[in-house]
């Protein structure tokens, strides 16, 4: 629904008054509350001195903590791995489910892919911890194939970080990848292979092309997931996977610096927009498409 | 003498209990405009997708120019495939749509230019710059039918299989598609082998059809053989436009049957084995019966009377849907030229036709007080 009706560019009221209730609920719960944090940012860490305008939150964060750039750099990479092996991973398994596996047997495929989303993350997290342990489960099993002698070092690394954060962001990188093949009409992968194309060649030049919004979009879930993260590095990272979202959270609970979490929190912001905002260039659709509706 | 491109020796294809293709041989010529007819689910694309080679022959052969078929994948044969719903690639534009098969081929760039823009005109699709640079969303149902059709003949098959390519069309650019793709067949000098549910685009285009019906071949011949003389009961239904009687076989002399239906005495070819008593199924095509006027004598051996129940005008003809007997249907055209005389709705008339036009099956049903 566009919000100018026809030649005349005259305010269309009817969407805007239908969509108030969510408008409302929107700026009370979101923009106001980021409005707030933005004010926090610019001011010092004192209770009794909140009136006063100071840059000395953003001094100190960006120039004075070499640890933030540290954190930084590793959060963006161990979310780039996420995406990349996440890819890796889910666009041949959805191909499978899309269109190898028969019709009877394609719920059942996506329930088990599903399944872990059912359970609490956190539940996740310590099987995950079991598994990857120094002498944990996957220890035996290498040690039982005679793959290692020593004790795992996986744990508490970035690593162990990244398999989680793959772990628990598969369904935002299958759901958009099954659901795009899905729809790949199979006369066209015939056409191609009548036309004379190679197995690799159909994949190339026909499949991943046709995918090309999925895979941008599914790239771009995964990637805010992983970099959104809390949970998954503060129980599988240690020191050594450390997150960006953890130094927002130990700026707010642990130093209890309000002002400071709040620059930090902003930062992230920056970063996912800019994130989203790089998957729908990509992907194609621009920001006017996604919000006409069209 | 003209070569077999295509033969297909004693093909069975089986999908688990199903048997969709029974048996079935025949030989393709080349150049020839080859149609398989019949009903949907009667095996007619399984046959296709087996010259095609997207399925295998569960029994039998396949020979292309003389050479065994059966293992070759679709990409190293010689035959190109034209989809029912197209399957024209929706990421690329026109141009490298039509290009993709010798671009997989290894062919240079400047000899794919050349051949993408003169298959554009063959095609006619004009100016070719303005259509090579169009997305496959852009053009039209005839335009994206013509860009499917060039880009398979653009590699040069021996053989162009089509599987039901008009069926999405509109009435309008189907009628016109028929033609365009006959004369493009003239033009690039191609095999086509066109499968189809509608008898009317098989007759307009082939040289010859093979009429198929649950995964038998019944009949091949050329249009005008399965028109004139068809030799089963389905042929003689599914092409052209019949009446059905069915009655019961009273006498049978030098091959003319006498049967009952309703009060009435009528009498028709035998077209197989009939004995006295058995049930017979007539068909007696539309522009065989003559109508006239209640005043009017009917000078043909059969006639009936029946009431105008409507009046259905089609163009080169007009359709007088009658009822007779126990409100049975009898259908008859009236053709412009000769309507002299307008009918009415509700009027009683004659209608009449020749013993010769009327052909007889033995039928295996009950017959219920001769009931079409």
């Amino acid at each position: 629904m566009a919000l100018f009706r026809g030649d005349k560019r005259r305010l269309n009221t009817k969407p805007l008054f239908l969509a108030s209730p969510a408008v409302l609920i929107l700026l009370l719960l979101v923009f106001l509350p980021s409005v707030l944090l933005v004010l926090f940012s610019f001011h010092p860490d004192a209770p009794d001195k909140q009136h006063v305008w100071t840059l000395e939150n953003y001094k100190f964060v960006f120039i004075n903590n070499p640890l933030f750039y540290k954190v930084l750099f590793q959060t963006i990479l161990i979310s780039l791995y996420t995406v990349i092996i996440s890819l890796l991973i889910c666009f041949p398994v959805a191909y499978y489910v899309a269109k190898i596996a028969r019709k009877e047997n394609k719920l059942t495929l996506i329930l088990l892919i599903i399944a872990p989303n059912m359970i609490s993350g956190f539940i996740i997290i310590l099987s995950w911890l079991l598994f990857l342990a120094d002498y944990g489960v996957l220890y035996f099993i290498l040690k039982y194939l005679k793959l290692i002698e020593g004790p795992l070092h996986i744990l508490y690394t970035g690593v162990a970080v990244t398999i989680g954060l793959v772990y628990s962001s598969t369904l935002w990188m299958f759901i958009p990848l099954y659901a795009v093949l899905e729809s790949l009409d199979n006369s066209l992968i015939e056409a191609a292979a009548d036309l004379g194309a190679s197995n690799n060649r159909i994949l190339l030049r026909i499949v991943i092309p046709y995918s090309k919004t999925a895979i941008s979009i599914g790239c771009t879930l995964t990637f805010l997931q992983a970099l959104g993260s809390y949970i998954v590095p503060r129980f599988l990272g240690g020191k050594s996977g450390l997150m960006y979202v953890q130094l927002v959270f130990d700026a707010f609970y642990a130093s209890y610096n309000w002002n400071r979490g709040a620059v930090l929190a902003i930062f992230m912001v920056v970063i996912m927009s800019v994130t989203v905002f790089i998957g729908l260039k990509v992907s194609g659709t621009g920001i006017k498409e996604t919000m006409t509706l069209q | 003498m003209t070569k077999v491109v295509v033969k297909v020796e004693k093909i069975t294809k089986k999908f688990g209990s199903f048997t969709a293709v029974n048996d079935i041989n025949f030989g393709i010529l080349e150049n020839e405009f080859f149609s398989l007819l019949g009903p949907s689910g009667c095996g007619k694309t399984t046959i296709l997708r087996m010259i095609s080679g997207f399925e295998r022959p569960t029994l039998g052969n396949i020979y292309i120019y003389g050479e065994l078929a059966n293992n070759i994948p679709p990409y190293k044969r010689k035959t190109n495939l034209i989809f029912q719903n197209l399957a024209l690639f929706p990421i690329m534009n026109v141009y490298n749509n039509i290009a993709f098969g010798l671009e997989m081929r290894g062919v240079t760039k400047r000899i794919i230019k050349d051949k993408v823009y003169k298959y554009l005109e063959t095609i006619n699709l004009l100016p070719v710059e303005k259509y090579a640079r169009k997305f496959i969303n852009m053009l039209s149902g005839g335009e994206k039918q013509r860009v499917a059709i060039a880009r398979s003949l653009i590699l040069e098959p021996a053989v162009l299989l089509l599987d039901e390519p008009l069926a999405s069309l509109d009435l309008k650019l189907r009628e016109q598609m028929k033609i365009e793709l006959k004369m493009i067949q003239h033009r690039v000098k191609t095999t086509f082998i066109y499968v189809t549910h509608d008898q009317t685009e098989a007759m307009a285009m082939s040289n010859r059809i093979g009429v198929m019906n649950r995964g038998e071949l019944l009949q091949l011949g050329t249009p005008e053989e399965l028109y004139s003389k068809p030799n089963c009961e389905f042929v003689t239904k599914f092409i052209g436009d019949s009446n059905k009687m069915s009655g019961a076989a009273e006498s049978i002399i030098d091959g003319t049957v006498r049967y009952r239906f309703g009060d009435s005495i009528f009498y028709a070819r035998a077209q197989n084995d009939i004995k006295v008593g058995d049930t017979v199924n007539v068909y007696i095509r539309l522009e065989d019966i003559s109508i006239s006027g209640k005043t009017d004598i009917v000078k043909y051996k059969n006639s009936i009377e029946a009431r105008v129940r409507e009046i259905v005008f089609e163009g080169t003809a007009t359709r007088i849907i009658c009822a007779y007997g126990d409100n049975e249907r009898f259908d008859a055209l009236l053709f412009a030229k000769k309507g002299k005389r307008k009918y009415k709705m509700r009027e009683k008339i004659k209608l009449g036709w020749k013993t010769e036009d009327a052909k007889a099956f033995r039928g295996n049903g009950v017959i219920k007080n001769g009931s079409f």
